[in-house]
């Protein structure tokens, strides 16, 4: 099964835990990603995500300068972030404990 | 800082900002705020090596990368090439097509709005914004929901754009400095307009708001422009009428300085004689003559008249031409009175000034047309 299909529906939850953790900014969120595991996430689609999370408003962005590079758009979660990171996790542990039930013990 | 953003980085945004070029423009600006860190790290990464193609190679292309920021946005597919020509971007050009021309007309009108209201301080024109604004408001809004891209990308403008890039770059860096000075001018000039109809008609208070109003605009507007493409709708407008204010107040100037040849197309100004030489006048009224009287009332003649301080008071004077029984100037002098000129004319039984009168007569007289009765 394709790793990336399954990311689909749960990148959602996966940024938002990553920026709950700490404020980041998009290239910094990737990397974050890939280090806890996800190295099938695409670049461009962790920034149209974070597009999308921000046009629902449940995150805030402000910038920060930078002396060597661009100045850099750090994204925040904010309260109805965290409320919609609590509900998906939520969902997401019962359909993975029913899953592992569902596919019991590996042999 | 960002000045350093090196080419490869460069061009693979500005591929991706085309392939997004149907989203509105601040959306875009966004995006690629996020997307530009990562790619300066990748072109670090390669260095001398970055090029779009080497990029390309870890990235995708720059359009595939936009498809997928498209798709995990939840923003609109983009218009796919082939409709694009066809079904999608017709629809989609024609609105685009009418916010330019509502802009072009809207400003046109404003402009003649403008002239008129400058060439005559008469704010009756005013009542023609009530169409123009709406017709330019209209525009305004299909650009401020939409972005500029659509306008953008009409062939037109892309045209036009390339024109003044390539024929008037200069010039245009040149009004571009001067632009911050250009939106207080155009305050300026429109609160004094409104003061100026305020002063010439009290009701024209009521305009008072809107002037005001299109001054903020020039302000806030104006110098955002730059930045923000959307607000030409705003700037342009305010920019043409301000102009064309501007030209009308000269015309007002100039024609109410010789307004007089309006009334008297032969006068340069009341104040000289048709052949432009200095005249006696009395009030708006040319004095060919003068007569002169004593205590006793008795005409006096041979009286030479002169100035305050010792010029002669000369004047021209008119007597009758033999051959062609018509006024004429026979010179120039001070002596009062002069003989009354009678122009009339026969008819065939001699009767003076009579209906056939035909044959031109002109006579010289050196009676006192009138007696005086002098007061006490």
């Amino acid at each position: 099964m394709e790793i990336s299909q399954l990311l689909k529906g749960v990148l959602d939850l996966a940024v938002l835990a990553v920026l709950s953790e700490e404020d980041g900014y998009g290239y910094d969120v990737l990397r974050r990603l890939r280090q806890a595991g996800l190295d099938e996430v695409g670049d461009a689609s962790v920034y149209g995500t974070l597009r999308r999370l921000y046009k629902a408003g449940l995150l805030t962005s402000y910038v920060v300068a930078s002396e060597e590079g661009p100045h850099r758009k750090y994204y925040s979660v904010n309260e109805q972030g965290r409320a919609r990171l609590a509900e998906s996790a939520t969902t997401w542990r019962t359909f993975a404990s029913t899953m592992n039930s569902l596919l019991g013990d590996p042999r | 800082m960002s000045t350093q953003t090196p080419p490869a980085v460069r061009a693979y945004l500005s591929r991706v900002r085309t392939a997004l070029a149907d989203l509105p423009t601040a959306e875009v600006d966004e995006i690629v705020e996020d997307v530009r860190p990562h790619l300066l790290e990748i072109a670090e990464g390669l260095g001398e090596a970055a090029t779009v193609e080497s990029m390309t190679e870890q990235l995708g292309t720059p359009e595939s990368y936009a498809a997928e920021v498209r798709a995990t946005g939840d923003y609109p597919p983009a218009p796919t090439e082939d409709t694009a020509t066809t079904e999608d971007t017709g629809p989609a050009t024609a609105p685009a097509r009418l916010a330019v021309w509502s802009l072009v007309l809207g400003a046109f009108a404003l402009g003649l709005v403008g002239f008129a209201l400058g060439s005559d301080l008469d704010d009756g024109v005013l009542f023609g914004l009530l169409v123009i604004v709406p017709v330019i408001g209209a525009g305004a809004w299909f650009v401020w929901a939409q972005g500029t891209s659509p306008v953008a990308q009409l062939p037109e403008i892309k045209a036009l754009r390339d024109t003044l890039r390539t024929k008037a770059g200069p010039a245009l860096r040149q009004l571009r400095l001067m632009a911050p000075a250009w939106w207080v001018l155009c305050a300026v000039v429109l609160a004094l307009v409104a003061l100026l109809l305020v002063v010439k008609s009290r009701h024209a208070i009521i305009g008072l708001p809107l002037f005001v109003a299109m001054a903020a605009l020039a302000l806030w507007a104006g110098p955002r422009t730059e930045s923000d493409r959307r607000l030409l709708w705003a700037s342009v407008p305010v920019s043409v009428f301000v102009l064309a204010v501007g030209a009308g107040l000269v015309t007002y100037l100039a024609g109410s300085i010789d307004r007089p040849s309006d009334d008297y197309p032969y006068n340069y100004t009341a104040n000289t004689s048709y052949d432009g030489e200095p005249a006696l006048n009395y009030g708006d009224e040319e004095l060919d003559n003068l007569y002169v009287f004593d205590a006793e009332g008795k005409p006096l003649t041979d009286v030479y008249l002169y100035t305050a301080d010792g010029r002669p008071l000369t004047v021209p004077r008119y007597g009758c031409e033999e051959s062609t029984e018509t006024r004429v100037t026979t010179g120039r002098d001070n002596k009062f009175p002069r003989p009354r000129i009678q122009q009339g004319g026969y008819d065939d039984q001699g009767n003076y000034n009579g209906y056939n009168a035909y044959r031109p007569d002109c006579a010289e007289s050196d009676k006192v047309p009138f007696t005086a009765a002098i007061p006490d």
